[in-house]
């Protein structure tokens, strides 16, 4: 951010460090935009009002950590909804998403015939020893009896 | 019943719709909202309302914010406007917001079915 410190004191910026602190979980630009508008508000509220201290302007908005969780709240309202589907609307993304979700859908698709094919072949395996291989040969007895 | 608490839960769950009513006027940043409420009497929220309210309209794309720095200003101003999702969504709770409003009052001037002594 471009803009030089618009208001400074000592309760000030006590008061932005253990915000910014308790905002850790915000991404950079955000907190920094949060830090800016609060001093922003600071220096308006001071002005309009010569009498009140910053520590009153302050004491307004709540003390630092109770003030964040406000944020953090609301962003975790918004950005769940937004950007965290759940695994069913992913599956539904993945299904009506188009172009860009076939060639997942084509390798999830590959993998399950594999598995579909392995589970096959062990079935058949298990019911039916001789007639059943990796590759299928119903013939296999008769050519080894001939061979004989 | 604490009538206090309930006329600030009021002005909280209202204050949404009275922002983006300001910011369809006109663009304007968070000290003048809150001035603005104030002087429409009875509609103002705290200082501590104002900005995490900005903050998750704006992520949610019905605001857009923009710092200025002004001449008579020591500092830069961050000025919000609505976006057209913003514009939407206010045709669509002022819409609800008239209804709500005038059943509300038909209720409230139906006489009593028997006054009691």
């Amino acid at each position: 951010m471009r803009h030089a410190e618009a208001e400074s004191s000592p309760t000030l910026e006590a008061y932005l460090h253990r915000l910014a602190a308790a905002l850790g979980a915000l991404p950079a630009e955000e907190r920094a935009d949060i830090l800016l508008e609060i001093r922003s508000h600071v220096a308006e509220q001071r002005h309009r009002f010569p009498s009140l201290s910053v520590h009153e302007v302050l004491e307004h908005l709540g003390a630092p950590d109770k003030y964040a969780e406000t944020f953090l709240a609301d962003w975790r309202a918004v950005t769940s909804m937004a950007q965290r589907p759940s695994a069913t609307a992913g599956l539904a993304t993945l299904v009506t998403g188009g172009a860009r979700a076939l060639p997942a859908l084509a390798v999830l698709a590959l993998l399950y015939s594999v598995v579909a094919a392995l589970l096959l072949v062990v079935v058949t395996e298990w019911i039916d020893p001789h007639a059943t291989g990796l590759f299928i040969d119903t013939h296999a007895e008769m050519r080894i009896a001939q061979c004989d | 019943m604490d009538l206090n608490a309930w006329k600030a839960q009021l002005r909280k769950r209202a204050a949404k719709l009275a922002v983006l009513a300001l910011l369809h006027r006109d663009e304007m940043y968070g000290v003048q909202l809150l001035e603005r409420l104030q002087a429409e009497g009875g509609l103002e929220i705290s200082d501590g309302s104002i900005y995490p309210l900005l903050r998750r309209l704006q992520k949610d794309g019905k605001f857009r914010g923009r710092w200025v720095e002004e001449e008579e200003a020591t500092h830069p101003r961050r000025y919000y406007s609505l976006t057209n999702a913003g514009r939407q969504m206010l045709l669509a709770m002022r819409a609800e917001w008239t209804a709500f409003e005038a059943s509300m009052r038909r209720l409230l001037r139906e006489e009593p079915v028997r006054a009691t002594r």
